[in-house]
């Protein structure tokens, strides 16, 4: 009944507003401002669950560098793996629902711009010409200069006979340069097949024009004798017998 | 001559958005508008190579302002709404909510920082390179979708995934593109849009901003952001369509109804193997349709949702041609170490747990926990004060996840090893892992959307505003 009662116009003095011509209102504001407040707060308490983690990419470079310089690092290598299984192996159930989010602020939103500036230095080494799609691709994928040179020495309507997989599959330096639907991305519009699959793809495997050859594996496709002296690890060659000394390229080193 | 090609992707989207109805939120238009007209120019790509022309970016310009031409022919009429959206956005935003000031401000550093990741690199990843980037590269240039590498077997797994994700690369390769990956990020944007679009539909500001923040955040696929793999721009489908289907049938408003079955048959033209999804949504349709016995409405809903599936099964047999063995084998039967394989893994994703390599918390955070916390309190409040008052017509919601997930296991479960070339447990550590990201927004919606939810953020609001 009270609450559909009309009240009568208060002769009380009404209470001093607090807003200013332009609408702003100081009492609203200090609520928004609490809850952006508390906000913050649990954003960084999310964060600092798993502040540790920063130091990860660090003690891991540390750990390959020392792995790999000759002389006795043993304690130091002890060290760094103490660590960093201490800090892997904190897994109570909230720092793990939240370890997603610690490293995709931190390394991604964080640390994009700098990832970016150091890859772009290390492309540049010290030229500053643009980068293209191509240095990105060679800094991305290892055997990028292989496939590059595979584009350089054939003609555009030529086929190539991969190394078969068993071959290459356990050394990781040569990871899919055996496999037709990877290699093919980067050598379109040549075509490939990859050794022992000859049979599935008849019409390809009579069109094959070239052999690449990776560990030295290879030379047995070719329709000539390469004197064992003048084989290459790693080369391209024409599967019928060329007119000039083969192509070799120096892939091995540049491979990461 | 990229942002030309872009600009009548969405231009074109925007025309058919507004021919459907002109009553959609600024948010709903901006978002609708890529993922619609985007799925059109892959159209136009089908249509184009079942009249064997060959795709010319001249030809497409040519195709879209016909298109955008033939949709707009009450252009004032189309301005004079624009011009009141805007209107009512600036007396909206007269008084600032700097709650969700704040909260856009995160979400816009977030977003900046995965797009500058995402546009840095060319597409690397193992799927790109075998499939998508691959066919999209030798589409752009050989003008036609039943490219030569069919011929040899080249064309990769995606070779017959319907055309939407791999065209969407070729139209803006075809518009001098160096790299496609600034689709990604728009169908990234898209999907946080329309989510954000949703949720406000049901509640406040700041909680639809603060979900939209839970989403973008959610580890992996904010991840997904920056990768040329087709499973975000899935999920940026399956969204509205899921979403806008049960706002028409939650508020019974039929331009949402139009939407959702404009989705739901780009989903399918996205992943044939999102006709699941499209299943469970018409299971979520029949349980409402079931009192209204409104078929007509159900079945005028199949038929745009499954009509873009069908078409491509027949592309697939009549012109590919590729002779494949079934992905499925159907004569499984109960496998008990698949099963428990399988069953080890969704624990692992949905309730934030550790198994074998992967860990549900590290790849979806909060998501799926605090739909479940959420679902157990709102089980608690319906004892309280009763079923209908706190799940109202949120159970069609669930239904369709129950359903659609149902379906999903189902599919991962009666897949053929040999003839995906990997084993039950590799597909769990990886496909059924990103297929994940298509429940989330669902998930996160019922989770912001629900009675809990919205008592907790309708509380914060009073706070935040005084009243």
């Amino acid at each position: 009944m009270a609450r559909g009662k009309q009240h009568p116009p208060s002769d009380k003095p009404e209470k001093k507003p607090t807003a200013s011509s332009s609408g702003f209102s100081v009492g609203p504001f200090f609520r928004n401002f609490i809850i952006i407040f508390l906000l913050s707060v649990i954003f960084i308490g999310i964060y600092s669950l798993n502040d540790k983690r920063v130091e990860l990419p660090d003690l891991y470079n540390e750990l390959q560098t020392l792995k790999e310089r000759p002389g006795n690092h043993d304690e130091r290598i002890n060290e760094i793996e103490h660590r960093i299984n201490e800090i892997e192996t904190d897994t109570s159930f909230l720092k793990t629902l939240f370890v997603g989010y610690f490293d995709e602020i931190h390394f991604v939103a964080f640390g994009v711009q700098d990832q970016i500036d150091k890859v772009t230095a290390e492309i540049q080494n010290g030229s500053n010409t643009p980068l293209t799609r191509e240095d990105k691709l060679n800094y991305k994928v290892h055997t990028y200069r292989l496939l590059d040179f595979i584009n350089a020495n054939s003609p555009s309507n030529a086929v190539i006979l991969l190394p078969p997989t068993d071959s290459l599959i356990n050394d990781s330096r040569w990871n899919y340069v055996y496999d037709p639907g990877w290699v093919e991305y980067f050598i379109y519009p040549r075509l490939c097949i990859e050794t022992g699959h000859e049979k599935e793809n008849p019409e390809l495997a009579r069109r094959i024009t070239h052999v690449l050859i990776v560990n030295g594996i290879g030379y047995d496709k070719l329709k000539y004798d390469v004197p064992l002296d003048k084989r290459e690890k790693v080369c391209l060659l024409p599967i019928n017998k060329p007119v000039d000394v083969p192509e070799t390229t120096d892939t091995t080193q540049t491979s990461n | 001559m990229l942002i030309v090609g872009i600009a009548l992707c969405y231009l074109l989207g925007c025309s058919v958005v507004m021919a459907v109805s002109r009553k959609f939120s600024l948010a709903e238009i901006t978002g609708c508008s890529f993922l619609i007209g985007m799925g059109l120019e892959t159209v136009f790509l089908f249509l184009l190579d079942i009249v064997q022309l060959h795709f010319t970016s001249f030809l497409l310009i040519s195709l879209n302002l016909v298109a955008i031409i033939a949709l707009n022919r009450k252009f004032p009429e189309t301005l004079k709404v624009f011009k009141e959206k805007f209107n009512d956005l600036k007396a909206s935003t007269s008084a600032i909510n700097y709650v969700a000031v704040f909260l856009f401000c995160i979400i816009a550093y977030l977003f900046y920082t995965i797009t500058i990741k995402n546009l840095f690199w060319p597409p690397a990843e193992g799927d790109s390179i075998t499939s998508f980037d691959k066919l999209a590269r030798v589409i752009a240039l050989e003008g036609k979708l039943k490219i030569s590498l069919f011929q040899y077997n080249l064309q990769g797994a995606a070779g017959v995934y319907p055309p939407l994700f791999h065209g969407s690369f070729s139209y803006v390769y075809l518009f001098g593109a160096e790299t496609p990956k600034i689709v990604i990020t728009l169908f990234f944007l898209s999907l946080l849009t329309l989510f954000y679009s949703f949720v406000k539909t049901y509640t406040n500001t700041v909680a639809a901003m603060l979900f939209t923040l839970v989403l973008m955040a959610t580890p992996e696929l904010y991840a997904h952001a920056a990768l040329a793999l087709g499973n975000m721009p899935t999920a940026a489908y399956i969204c509205p369509a899921v979403l806008a289907t049960y706002i028409w049938l939650d508020r019974n408003d039929e331009k949402y109804f139009r939407m959702g079955a404009i989705m739901m048959g780009f989903c399918v033209w996205i992943r044939s193997d999102a006709i699941a999804f499209v299943i469970a949504v018409l299971c979520m349709i029949l349980l409402k349709v079931w009192q209204t016995k409104d078929y007509k409405r159900l079945f005028i809903f199949a038929a745009i949702a499954i009509l873009p599936f069908v078409s491509w099964l027949l592309y697939v047999k009549l012109k590919i041609q590729l002779p494949q063995a079934s992905r499925f084998d159907l004569s499984i039967g109960y496998n008990t170490y698949r099963l428990s394989t399988m069953l080890n893994y969704t624990k692992a994703y949905l309730f934030a747990l550790p198994y074998r390599e992967v860990h549900g918390g590290q790849l979806y955070g909060i998501v799926f926990v605090s739909f479940f916390v959420a679902l157990l309190i709102n089980a608690a409040l319906a004892f309280k004060n009763g079923i209908k008052i706190v799940f109202g017509n949120q159970y069609l919601l669930l239904a369709f996840i129950l359903v659609a997930f149902g379906l999903y296991f189902t599919e991962f479960y009666v897949i053929n090893e040999n003839v995906q070339a990997s084993t039950i447990a590799s597909l769990m550590a990886s496909s059924f892992k990103r297929g994940m990201f298509y429940f989330i927004p669902i998930v996160l919606f019922y989770t912001a959307t629900c009675h809990s939810s919205k008592i907790l953020f309708g509380k914060l609001e009073k706070f935040r505003t005084g009243a």
